[in-house]
């Protein structure tokens, strides 16, 4: 399985738009909107905001626009199909995918926190703020993976999927006031609720230094809803392509 | 062994596949499986490799390797990542793949991405990848289609050479009969979706040709045969002579030379009895 896990992140890797939206944009925007005054509890609040606030990019970037496009290319050419033959199952080929982007994912992550840590005046994170952070990573990457299959599964046609991709991207994007914040109508802003970003912010700018599990609870608790909704609807758009696909 | 009992595929109101009887096939066996475009060939691969739902019953080995008429791959890797990661291998320690890739002399292509190959490298790529699995049944559907004649050529002595000395149960589909000459030792007719006839080449040559034949090269002829000859169905502007024995068929050549004329003398011709088991069936169906 390995050898096919590689395969996938490289394909992955191959995809340019997923470095530039997943790895780079995220360090441009905190770089470019963070604005040193010289008062240094004030710097270091902004520098705080920043970094969370642009964290959650990292997977949106990462799985969000190259996995739902490349997914979409990869069935409308009949590569999926070739690799059923080739005896790695739709499962199998979503588990490596899903592994080699969370490589990625978590890769980036690291790049973001080491690069950051240098270029901003950020505290020393405590071990177990750390940890959550690579924990609602994967999380995030996890329920943003299954809602990108959905996307890919539900709708037909490379381009109708790529739109739907972009459209989901920024939508969550600046819904969750990750690019800024947006008059959006009631009902979005209660939908884009369950997407757990803005409770990842608010936990970790809380509990940066913290040193008890007891302060990310109701963080891992919204965790655990966003991906067994995502999950729910992952299982609904796999019935629903099989019930549309399934000869009579 | 592979068996299909009453095989039927539908799309809808549409019956794609309805076999109607059942086909054994023996370990060893090399099908050529022809018939007509939507004829229902490669439905029938679609439904043994389970790519469609179907009644009926089939019999099949579990590990089972497909070729099929378009066979993409990412464009993102190159073709030794795919063959890497496809067949779970590394390359530099897998004597086996290394002997793939020099018997299809292919290793001065696998730094290039799929999309940079020809149409016949880029079958020779799946070619390797099917052959490498060594399974107990492997399908070509149409792996020649679109190539030139010297590359078509070229790849079908390498599947040859390559399976000179392997016990492979092979179904094949083509549209190139020459190809399945070289190959096949069982026929699969398939018409509508139904099937017209299977067996070993020899004995359907035997029964819807004759024991010899001879081709001229002329669609019409002025000649009356001698006893035991008869015309036949042939291709378009040739006139096809059937001949109950090797005897006849001398008789039948005599002739021709006498009456100066060109012909083909064959003792096995898969587009004879394609077209005679065909014209069989259309005047069957005529009642």
């Amino acid at each position: 399985m390995w050898a096919y896990i590689r395969f996938e992140l490289k394909n992955t890797l191959g995809y340019p738009i997923a470095m530039i939206v997943g790895g780079i944009l995220p360090l441009v925007l905190v770089l470019s909107n963070y604005h040193a005054t010289g008062h240094a509890a004030l710097d270091q609040a902004t520098a705080k905001g920043v970094f969370v606030t642009l964290l959650p990019m990292v997977p949106l970037g990462l799985v969000i626009l190259p996995f739902t496009i490349s997914f979409a290319r990869d069935m409308t050419s009949g590569i999926t199909n070739r690799l059923v033959l080739f005896g790695y199952t739709l499962t199998r080929q979503l588990l490596a995918k899903f592994i080699a982007v969370l490589l990625l994912v978590l890769s980036m992550t690291t790049l973001y926190w080491v690069v950051l840590s240098q270029m901003l005046p950020l505290p020393k994170l405590s071990l177990l703020a750390l940890v959550m952070i690579y924990l609602s990573m994967i999380c995030l990457a996890g329920g943003l993976y299954l809602l990108a299959f959905a996307i890919a599964q539900v709708f037909e046609g490379f381009n109708m999927i790529q739109g739907i991709a972009m459209l989901c991207y920024f939508g969550i994007a600046f819904t969750t006031g990750s690019m800024g914040v947006s008059q959006v109508p009631a009902g979005v802003t209660q939908l884009s609720r369950w997407i757990p970003f803005k409770i990842f912010r608010e936990t970790l700018r809380a509990q940066w230094q913290g040193q008890q599990l007891a302060g990310f609870q109701d963080e891992l608790l919204q965790m655990g809803v966003f991906i067994l909704i995502t999950f729910a609807l992952y299982c609904l758009a796999k019935r629903y392509r099989r019930l549309k696909k399934r000869p009579v | 062994m592979l068996m299909l009992d009453q095989v039927t595929v539908r799309y809808g109101d549409q019956v794609a596949l309805d076999l109607q009887s059942k086909i054994q096939i023996a370990d060893g066996d090399i099908v050529g499986i022809i018939g007509r475009n939507g004829a229902g060939k490669s439905t029938l691969i679609k439904a043994l490799t389970d790519q469609v739902a179907y009644t009926g019953q089939i019999d099949k080995p579990t590990d089972i390797a497909v070729h099929l008429q378009e066979n993409h791959y990412p464009d993102t890797v190159t073709c030794q990542t795919i063959l890497e990661g496809l067949l779970q291998t590394t390359y530099r320690r897998d004597q086996k793949l290394q002997a793939l890739v020099a018997f299809f002399e292919f290793a001065p292509l696998l730094k290039r991405k799929f999309q940079q190959l020809s149409g016949g490298q880029q079958q020779r790529l799946t070619i390797m990848m099917v052959l490498y699995q060594d399974a107990a049944l492997t399908c070509f559907d149409e792996l020649s289609t679109g190539l030139d004649f010297e590359t078509r050529q070229q790849l079908m002595s390498k599947i040859k050479a390559w399976y000179a000395e392997k016990p492979a149960t092979i179904l094949m589909i083509t549209h190139y009969f020459d190809e399945l000459e070289a190959l096949a030792n069982q026929l699969l007719i398939i018409e509508q979706g139904k099937m017209l006839a299977y067996g070993p080449t020899t004995a359907l040559f035997q029964e819807y040709v004759g024991a010899a034949a001879v081709i001229v090269a002329a669609p019409e002829l002025d000649l009356v045969l001698p006893v035991g000859a008869r015309q036949i169905a042939g291709e378009s502007g040739t006139t096809a002579i059937g001949c109950d024995s090797p005897t006849t068929q001398q008789a039948v050549i005599a002739l021709l030379n006498q009456a100066g004329v060109a012909f083909t003398a064959t003792r096995l011709n898969l587009t004879l009895i394609y077209l005679n088991v065909l014209a069989l069936h259309q005047t069957v169906k005529a009642g």
